[in-house]
C-alpha cells in the first residue's frame, strides 16, 4: 500500500494553481501541526517546509476534490518519523527527554503557559499528543485522523480518549503513568508498509 | 599650533572624522550587525511560534470544555430517542409520564423531558405538570415538529420546569408522514452557566462562552462577551477579537452541538503574548544594548590607551619641533609598552639632535669668527694698500697719476669699506650680505672726504633698507664710487655750487639707484670720463642692470636698475 494509492481513486489532472493556493492556505496549519510533533521551532519550519516541497514534487499522485488536508498532514506525520529515525538530531516528544529538556524553559516556548496547557501537552505520549492535536486543535475528524496516522478510527478514539483524560488529571495538578504508552507509541509511529518512496 | 602642510590634506568621511576612535567604533558595529539582524530574525521566528503555540492551547482549552459540556447533549438525545421508542411514550398512555421521569432520573443539566401531541398539547411530563400547558404557541415548538428527527432551540424558559433550557426536539412520525407531535429535553442553561462558572474559577483570565450559530452569546462566564466570533478553526494563528468594553482577546473555538452551539474560549492578548513580546523586544534590544557597551568601552579604550598618549606624543614632538628638545620620560611610565617604545625612540632622537645641534652652532661659532678675523684683515690690508697709494700719490708730481692714484685709493677704500661693514655688522648681513643702508651711511662721508676739494658741492644720500650678497655689494658700490667721483670732478668746474643725489630703493626684489647731479653735464665724445664710462659698463653688466644715462647742461642723471640676486 502506498499513499498514492489510499488517495488516488480517479486520476484527474492536477491544476497547479489550485493546488499551490490551497497549499499556501494550509500553511499555518501545517506549522502548528509540525510545532506539536517536535518541540523545537525552526525544526518544525523546516518539517512544514520539507512536507510542502515534497507534497509538490508528488502533487500528480494527488487528486482533486479528495482530502487535501489529509493528505498534507499525512505526508508531513510520515517525513517527521522517516527522519528522526535517521536523524538522532531530530528527536520526538519523549515526555522524559522533555522533562529533562525543559529544565531550561525560557527558550524553548516563549512564556506560553495558558493555565498549563502546553506543559501537560508535553507530558503526553507522542502519540496521544499528535492525535489530540489533529482533532483537537486542527479540528479534523476521526476518519481523517486515522488515514493520517494510517490506523483504525478506534485506535485514534482510544487515543484522543486518553490522552483528554491524562490532560484533564494533568491540568489537576497530577502526574500520569506513560509507561505503557510508550511502547505502544514506538509501534505506532510508523505504520507498517506506510512506505514514503512513491513521494519522494 | 598651525602645521603646514598636514591640516588640510586630511579628508573626512560621511561617518565623521576618520579618527581612530570612531573607525574602531564602526568596526565594533560592523562585527556586531550580523549577530544583531540574526538576533531580531530569531525574534520574529520567536514571535510566529508563539503565535502558534497560543493558538494551539487555545484550541485545546476549547477542545477540552467542548468534550466534556457535550455530555449534557449527548444524554438529552440519547434520553429523548430512548423515550421515543418506548411504546407508552409514543401513545402517550398513562405510563408515559412514568416512563419519562424514570428516563430523567439520575442525569445532571436536563431539567425535564416532555411528550407533546400534534396539537402542541402537553401530554406527559419527568416533572409534575397541570396538563393544561400548550407547546402549539411557541416558535420553537414549531420549528421542532418541521424538522424529521433530532433538532435544537434557542434557549428560553420552559413552561413547565419555569427555567430557561435549550430544547432538544424529537419529531414523532407518523405511518403518513406527517408528525405527531415531539419528545423534548430541557437542557438546563443554569447548569451549563455553573459549568462555565466552575471552569472559569479554575482559569480565572479565560472568558468562556457558548455562542449560536448566528455568532450570539448565550451563556458566557464573564459580563465581557466577543462579537462577531468566526468559529474557523483550520488556521495556524489565533484569532483575535475586540471586546465591548475594549480589551483585546485572542480566543479559539470548538463545536458544542453541531453548527448550533459552540464553545469559545478566549484569553486576554496581553497576557497570551506578554511573554513573548517580552523576549522579542529583548532580542531587539540585547543586540542594541551589547553594540552601545562595546562602542563605548572601545570609544574609552581608544582614548585611554592609545588616543590620550598620541596626543600627548604629538605635543611632544611639537615642542622637538620648535626645538626645545628637553622632553619627560617619566610621563610615559604608565603608557601602553608601544608608545612607551615610541616616546623612548623620540625622546633618543631629540637628544641626538640637541647634541648635534650643539655640535654645530659651537662649529658655526669658530667659523662665523674666523670669517669675521678675514674679513677684517683683509679690511685691513686693504688699508694698507690705501695708505701707502696716499703716500705713493702725495710723491708724484704729475698731477694726472696723481689723480689716477687718488682714483684707485678710493675704489680700495669703497672695497674695504663693505668688508668692514660685513665684520662690524655681523649681526645684520648674514650669510655673507650686506645690510645698504649701513654701507651708504659709511659710503657717502668716505666720498665727501675724498673730494674735499669740491667745497661747494653737496652730496646726498638716501637708502632704503635692503641687503645685498657680497658678490652684488662690490660692484654695486664700485658703480656709486665711480659715478659720483665723476660727478664731483666733471660736473662742477671752478668751484661751481651743486648738488649730487645718491637715492636707492627697493621693491619686490628689484633695486632701482638714481644718481643725479645738477652739474654742467658732458658730451660723449667727452674722452676724460670715457674710462670711468668703461667701469661704470663693466659694473652695470656685472650686476646685470639695465643703466640709462642722460646729460644735459643742467644735469646728468644715472640710473640704474637690477634685480637682488637670492642668497
Amino acid at each position: 500500500m502506498s499513499v498514492a494509492a489510499t488517495v488516488e481513486t480517479d486520476p484527474v489532472a492536477v491544476d497547479d494553481g489550485e493546488f499551490k493556493s490551497q497549499m499556501v492556505a494550509l500553511i499555518p496549519s501545517l506549522r502548528a501541526f509540525a510545532r506539536s510533533l517536535c518541540g523545537n521551532p525552526d525544526m518544525a519550519d523546516d518539517l512544514a517546509q520539507e512536507a510542502m516541497a515534497r507534497a509538490w514534487k508528488a502533487r500528480g499522485s494527488f487528486t482533486m476534490g479528495t482530502n487535501f488536508r489529509a493528505w498534507m498532514f499525512m505526508i508531513l506525520r510520515n517525513i517527521f518519523y522517516t527522519t528522526i529515525r535517521k536523524n538522532s538530531r531530530m528527536t520526538s516528544w519523549d515526555p522524559e527527554i522533555a522533562e529533562r529538556v525543559l529544565v531550561e524553559p525560557a527558550t524553548q516556548h516563549v512564556g506560553i503557559e495558558l493555565n498549563d496547557v502546553q506543559k501537560a501537552l508535553d507530558k503526553l505520549p507522542p502519540v496521544q499528543r499528535e492525535m489530540l492535536m489533529l482533532v483537537a486543535a486542527e479540528g479534523v475528524s476521526y476518519e481523517e485522523a486515522a488515514m493520517i496516522a494510517g490506523c483504525a478510527i478506534g485506535t485514534v478514539k482510544s487515543r484522543v480518549a486518553r490522552a483528554r483524560a491524562a490532560l484533564v488529571l494533568l491540568l489537576e495538578g497530577q502526574e500520569i503513568d506513560n509507561a505503557g504508552e510508550d511502547q505502544d507509541a514506538r509501534k505506532a509511529q510508523l505504520p507498517a508498509g506506510f512506505g514514503f518512496a512513491e513521494l519522494s | 599650533m598651525n602645521r603646514p602642510g598636514g591640516l588640510d590634506t586630511r579628508k573626512t568621511s560621511p561617518w565623521g572624522a576618520r579618527t581612530l576612535r570612531n573607525g574602531l567604533v564602526l568596526v565594533v558595529i560592523a562585527a556586531l550587525l550580523p549577530m544583531s539582524i540574526l538576533s531580531v530574525w530569531q525574534g520574529r521566528a520567536a514571535w510566529n511560534d508563539a503565535r502558534v503555540l497560543a493558538a494551539n492551547q487555545l484550541r485545546v482549552n476549547a477542545w477540552l470544555i467542548a468534550e466534556s459540556e457535550r455530555d449534557v447533549f449527548a444524554m438529552a438525545r440519547q434520553a429523548v430517542q430512548y423515550a421515543g421508542a418506548v411504546r407508552s411514550v409514543q401513545t402517550m398512555d398513562n405510563r408515559c409520564s412514568a416512563v419519562l421521569a424514570q428516563t430523567l432520573g439520575g442525569t445532571t443539566g436536563i431539567l425535564n423531558l416532555v411528550r407533546s401531541d400534534a396539537t402542541g398539547q402537553a401530554r406527559c411530563s419527568a416533572l409534575p405538570f397541570k396538563g393544561t400547558e400548550n407547546f402549539a404557541a411557541e416558535f420553537w415548538w414549531q420549528q421542532a415538529v418541521k424538522v424529521v428527527g433530532l433538532s435544537l432551540s434557542a434557549p428560553n424558559i420552559g413552561q413547565i420546569s419555569k427555567k430557561r433550557a435549550f430544547r432538544l426536539g424529537l419529531r414523532i412520525e407518523k405511518a403518513d408522514g406527517g408528525h405527531d407531535g415531539l419528545i423534548s429535553a430541557a437542557i438546563s442553561l443554569d447548569g451549563l452557566q455553573a459549568s462555565l462558572d466552575r471552569r472559569g474559577a479554575n482559569d480565572p483570565r479565560a472568558l468562556i462562552e457558548i455562542v449560536d450559530a448566528k455568532g450570539d452569546v448565550v451563556i458566557s462566564n464573564k459580563k465581557t462577551t466577543l462579537p462577531n466570533i468566526r468559529s474557523s478553526i483550520a488556521d495556524g494563528l489565533p484569532a483575535a477579537a475586540v471586546a465591548q468594553d475594549g480589551t483585546e482577546w485572542l480566543y479559539a473555538t470548538a463545536p458544542l452541538h453541531g453548527n448550533d452551539l459552540t464553545i469559545v474560549y478566549a484569553r486576554p492578548k496581553s497576557d497570551v503574548l506578554a511573554a513573548a513580546r517580552y523576549q522579542v523586544r529583548q532580542s531587539i534590544l540585547l543586540p542594541l544594548i551589547a553594540m552601545l557597551l562595546a562602542s563605548l568601552a572601545i570609544w574609552t579604550g581608544t582614548h585611554w590607551l592609545v588616543v590620550r598618549w598620541l596626543r600627548k606624543l604629538q605635543d611632544l614632538t611639537a615642542q622637538f619641533g620648535r626645538g626645545e628638545f628637553s622632553g619627560n620620560r617619566a610621563a610615559y611610565a604608565w603608557a601602553p609598552r608601544e608608545i612607551a617604545v615610541l616616546s623612548d625612540d623620540l625622546h633618543m632622537m631629540a637628544e641626538t639632535i640637541e647634541q648635534r645641534d650643539t655640535a654645530l652652532n659651537i662649529a658655526l661659532a669658530a667659523k662665523t669668527e674666523l670669517t669675521r678675523e678675514v674679513n677684517h684683515r683683509v679690511k685691513n690690508n686693504l688699508q694698507i694698500v690705501t695708505s701707502l697709494l696716499t703716500l705713493q700719490a702725495d710723491r708724484v708730481a704729475d698731477a694726472y697719476a696723481r689723480d689716477a692714484l687718488g682714483q684707485a685709493r678710493a675704489r680700495i677704500a669703497a672695497l674695504g669699506l663693505i668688508h668692514r661693514v660685513l665684520y662690524e655688522h655681523d649681526t645684520h648681513n648674514a650669510l655673507g650680505t650686506v645690510n645698504m643702508p649701513l654701507l651708504m651711511d659709511e659710503l657717502c662721508p668716505q666720498l665727501r672726504t675724498a673730494n674735499r676739494q669740491q667745497a661747494s658741492v653737496d652730496l646726498r644720500c638716501d637708502c632704503a633698507a635692503f641687503d645685498v650678497t657680497v658678490d652684488q655689494a662690490v660692484p654695486l658700490t664700485l658703480f656709486i664710487v665711480e659715478v659720483v667721483t665723476n660727478a664731483f670732478r666733471h660736473a662742477y668746474p671752478d668751484n661751481r655750487p651743486g648738488i649730487i643725489t645718491v637715492d636707492m630703493t627697493e621693491n619686490a626684489g628689484q633695486v632701482t639707484l638714481s644718481i643725479v647731479d645738477d652739474g654742467m653735464g658732458y658730451a660723449t665724445t667727452d674722452p676724460i670720463g670715457k674710462m670711468g664710462f668703461e667701469l661704470i659698463n663693466a659694473f652695470a653688466t656685472q650686476l646685470n642692470a639695465v643703466l640709462k644715462v642722460s646729460s644735459d647742461p643742467a644735469g646728468t642723471k644715472v640710473n640704474l636698475c637690477y634685480a637682488l640676486a637670492q642668497y
